[in-house]
């Protein structure tokens, strides 16, 4: 996904007729720069996040990950396999970087009093079994709440 | 130039790619999640249970997590079918809504009022002992794409939503749908449903039960439709209830038991247009050869606008054309013009037989016929067959008649 802004200059010098063959090059040079464009934001890698906030990356090209007793097993073609004791699994992400980018949940939501505070008015609170919760009235557990395109795990004491 | 300079760059800038995706495998099905919609996948309940945007995976009925390049389709199930058995992916903003059975010989796909979504099934792949069977409240979109498909029992394809279903045959492919013989469903490929069929492939069934085709409400072939072939049906090639619409598609149909073509009356009388065909362009090309049956028949009017039938009138009793109402052959301004050919060599059905006894007929009309033009060639040569047969009247306002003519109990020059 393409998320980046666009030079103005790309509109404006073009306000005054081009010579034929001009914009020919041009029109070929977006159709054929759409690839690299599409392609700005790869998520080349995925890190994976335990409890005591070790984050290690792995490279997505050949990425293969499976879950044999209690351990997540995860390699891919530039990375040799690795375990992981799923008891100490916190979460995982893609990302461009393997870079682990420390979290910063100041602004996270909470729940308190059984009610969402702290997040979008669209924001979606959903269950650990994946159903959909309503905001208003969350009992004690834990919950998934979707907001602006991050996850956030709350838990309702 | 310019114009379509900005509209190329705005249409590249604002482009949303979803080319990277996670597959979660699980057995014979797979989800597919776009990276950029994954976000932060959580391991939860003391990691036996993984949630993946906004869905939650028993950890232990996952084999594994790959991830591909591969452009990421939403609202999508793919079935591709082998001999080892079908494989299905099916995109993550749809997956919790639709529930997948894949056993050995069926893969059965369902969903219920919470699916507000239109799906595409994308089929493809080639089984001699498998079929799809969908169910819904919500309209779908149906590709087969190079599909080989023989059902071990009922039909090959079952559509069961009762909604509008594109049904979408890609330029360059061949699909091929039959069923087993025997048993009680209606067809090879049957919608409950209105299907609409385009792409320019071919599509091509063998009904081995009973119909080759069967929908129970309107059915339409748009313009850019590609080729519908029947090779074999123990039934009607193509059965239709409500209406049925041919804007275009060539259509071959032979060695039917029953009609080549068949527009029946639903239940519901105030359905629109209940009970009649139209066609309106493309190329039909019939042979009706078993006894007693017809090339096109409907149970209310027949209006002809555009397109080529071409039959071949062979069986005892048979007729090229029929209806119980009215018939109308017109032929459309800047249309496809309208050309009907039949050859009838037919002779009658149970002669003498006061109940079942039926005459070789190129065209027969219960009611009316009226022509406006067009040009109608029929080459009767059974014994005691005719050209065209009408009990009401005949309508004459334009056209050509070439080599044949109207038997009617009436007859209006206009």
């Amino acid at each position: 996904m393409f998320t980046g802004s666009v030079p103005s200059w790309q509109f404006t010098q073009i306000t005054q007729p081009l010579p034929t063959g001009l914009m020919k090059k041009l029109l070929l040079f977006f159709l054929f720069s759409f690839p690299s464009l599409a392609y700005a934001q790869s998520y080349d890698y995925i890190t994976l996040r335990q409890t005591d906030g070790t984050e290690v990356s792995f490279s997505t090209e050949g990425l293969k990950m499976q879950f044999r007793n209690g351990n997540l097993l995860a390699y891919s073609k530039a990375d040799a396999e690795k375990s992981f004791p799923l008891a100490t699994m916190d979460f995982m992400f893609f990302s461009d970087t393997a870079t682990a980018i420390e979290r910063v949940n100041a602004d996270a939501p909470r729940i308190v009093n059984g009610k969402l505070t702290g997040a979008a008015a669209d924001a979606k609170v959903f269950a650990i079994d994946g159903k959909p919760a309503n905001r208003n009235r969350l009992a004690a557990g834990a919950y998934l709440v979707r907001t602006q395109g991050v996850t956030y795990k709350v838990l309702a004491k | 130039m310019k114009k379509l300079l900005l509209l190329t760059a705005c249409a590249i800038i604002g482009m949303k790619t979803q080319a990277q995706q996670l597959l979660i495998h699980q057995g014979s099905v797979t989800t597919a999640v776009p990276m950029s919609e994954a976000g932060d996948m959580f391991y939860l309940d003391n990691g036996n249970t993984l949630s993946v945007a906004g869905c939650s995976y028993a950890v232990n009925s996952i084999d594994s997590l790959t991830t591909t390049k591969a452009a990421y389709v939403p609202a999508q199930v793919a079935v591709n079918y082998s001999a080892q058995g079908a494989r299905i992916t099916v995109s993550t903003d749809i997956a919790p809504l639709l529930t997948i059975k894949n056993t050995r010989d069926s893969v059965s796909v369902t969903s219920g009022t919470d699916l507000t979504t239109e799906v595409t099934y994308h089929l493809s792949g080639s089984s001699s002992a498998a079929s799809f069977f969908m169910d819904g409240e919500f309209k779908a979109r149906l590709v087969l794409d190079n599909l080989n498909l023989t059902s071990p029992s009922g039909p090959a394809i079952d559509i069961a939503c009762g909604k509008r279903i594109d049904v979408v045959v890609p330029t360059g492919t061949t699909s091929r749908l039959a069923d087993k013989a025997g048993g009680l469903h209606k067809a090879a490929f049957f919608v409950n449903g209105h299907p609409e069929f385009e792409g320019g492939g071919t599509l091509e069934l063998t009904g081995n039960a009973k119909h080759a085709f069967a929908s129970d409400e309107y059915t339409l072939f748009k313009p850019d439709f590609g080729n519908f072939i029947v090779k074999k049906a123990a039934g009607d090639g193509i059965h239709v209830e409500q209406y049925l619409q041919v804007d275009g598609g060539t259509f071959n149909i032979a060695n039917t038991l029953g009609d080549c073509i068949d527009v029946g009356v639903t239940k519901d009388a105030t359905d629109l247009y209940n009970g009649q065909a139209f066609i309106k362009g493309g190329t039909i090309t019939l042979q009706v050869t078993a006894e007693d049956v017809k090339g096109i028949k409907a149970d209310a009017d027949i209006e002809i606008s555009g397109g080529q039938i071409t039959a071949s009138v062979s069986g005892l009793g048979t007729k090229g054309i029929s209806t119980d109402k009215n018939l109308l052959v017109s032929e459309t301004a800047g249309g496809t013009p309208t050309r009907i050919n039949m050859t009838v060599t037919g002779t009658t059905y149970k002669p003498g037989d006061p109940l079942l006894e039926s005459k070789c007929r190129g065209i027969k009309a219960d009611g009316d016929f009226t022509f406006k033009g067009g040009i109608i060639a029929i080459s009767a040569t059974g014994a005691k067959s005719k050209a065209i047969s009408v009990d009401g009247t005949y309508y004459y306002y334009s056209g050509k008649l070439d080599g044949c003519s109207v038997d009617a109990g009436n007859t209006v020059v206009m």
